[in-house]
């Protein structure tokens, strides 16, 4: 049997410097936890798992360069005994499913971290799952783990490339030229993306991006002056 | 929600639930709440250039999304719950309104119109 570590070392990974702040103060402030570390973006998240080996890691979602399901998947391939707890504004049932396909032990809402990190952070640390009970009834995680994959995770990386290009408004021409395919190439992985994820035109198919796949979403320019 | 609501409700918000303890987690909090002044002033700043028409509604929608989902994080940690949801509302709307660009601004108003008021409100419960 492996022994718990008596003072559970935490990797804090969100891209918001006041929340990354406040929850390594947060965290700090609670007996038997260290904060070993933190991160502002999935890349920079897996290179601190590697170096710094923590016990948990706290992955926020929406993150620039690589989403938080992407990293929990990557970080839990290198770093096995690591616990991720998701800790994030987002609260949709497909966050929550792909989170915990992904490897994750526990999700976590931002709006429920003064109540609940701690009860979280032991929960995971002890092996077991957390669901943070404003997510969803507590049988939730084992019904997800038996459910099929989701529309978004049936895509192939590819597709997702494309559907990311498309939801930044680049052309196919503009999608072709940058994945070296033919226009014709890009337009059927559109239509594949489309009819995988059951929407009918360009714009439902930016909405359910935007509301299910994590990216970033970057202003194309300054908005006003000032 | 009231004008006398939201300001109870600003009032009740105001620092945070767990104001006062004295340790690291105060300073993050002046620090966000110092922020929010800034954060109201771009609100308005980004009100005003819609209304005016003077950028594409794309860039003021996305940025808006952006900052309410930054507002929204940071008022969820220090557990500023109406603000949390006052943010969340205009997140939510500019989402929508991001891929319906054409009635984006309708759609945007009215949750931009009570976050600015709802900020206002906190940083004046704020001193």
């Amino acid at each position: 049997m492996t022994s718990l570590p008596t003072r559970p070392g935490v990797l804090v990974v969100d891209d918001h410097g006041i929340v990354r702040d406040g929850l390594i103060a947060l965290l700090e402030r609670q007996n038997g936890i260290h904060v070993v570390g933190s991160a502002s973006s999935g890349r920079d998240a897996l290179s601190a798992a590697s170096r710094l080996k923590p016990d948990i890691i706290t992955m926020d979602l929406v993150l620039p360069d690589m989403n938080g399901i992407d990293a929990t998947e990557r970080i839990l391939k290198v770093l096995p005994t690591a616990r991720v707890l998701v800790l994030t504004a987002c609260h949709n049932a497909e966050h929550v499913y792909r989170a915990l396909r992904a490897g994750a032990s526990g999700y976590l809402l931002k709006d429920a971290i003064g109540q609940e990190i701690v009860q979280a952070v032991n929960a995971v640390r002890e092996g077991k799952q957390y669901i943070s009970s404003s997510v969803a009834p507590p049988d939730v995680g084992e019904r997800f783990f038996a459910m099929p994959k989701s529309p978004l995770e049936r895509l192939s990386s590819r597709e997702r490339e494309v559907l990311h290009r498309v939801v930044a408004g680049a052309s196919s021409a503009t999608i072709a030229r940058y994945l070296s395919l033919s226009r014709k190439t890009v337009d059927t992985y559109r239509a594949r993306v489309m009819s995988k994820l059951g929407v009918r035109n360009r714009s439902a198919l930016i909405r359910f991006a935007m509301e299910n796949e994590l990216t970033e979403y970057r202003a194309p320019r300054r908005a006003a002056a000032g | 929600m009231t004008m006398a609501a939201e300001r109870n409700a600003a009032r009740r918000a105001g620092t945070g639930a767990a104001a006062g303890t004295g340790d690291a987690l105060d300073g993050v909090r002046q620090s966000f709440n110092a922020r929010l002044i800034q954060d109201h002033e771009r609100f308005v700043a980004l009100r005003a250039a819609l209304r005016a028409r003077q950028v594409p509604p794309e860039a003021i929608i996305a940025e808006l999304r952006n900052r309410a989902h930054k507002v929204r994080g940071g008022a969820a940690i220090f557990e500023m719950r109406e603000l949390a949801a006052t943010a969340c509302a205009l997140e939510e709307a500019a989402i929508a309104a991001s891929v319906q660009v054409r009635q984006g601004e309708a759609m945007v108003e009215a949750p931009l119109a009570s976050l600015i008021n709802f900020l206002a409100l906190t940083i004046a419960a704020n001193g």
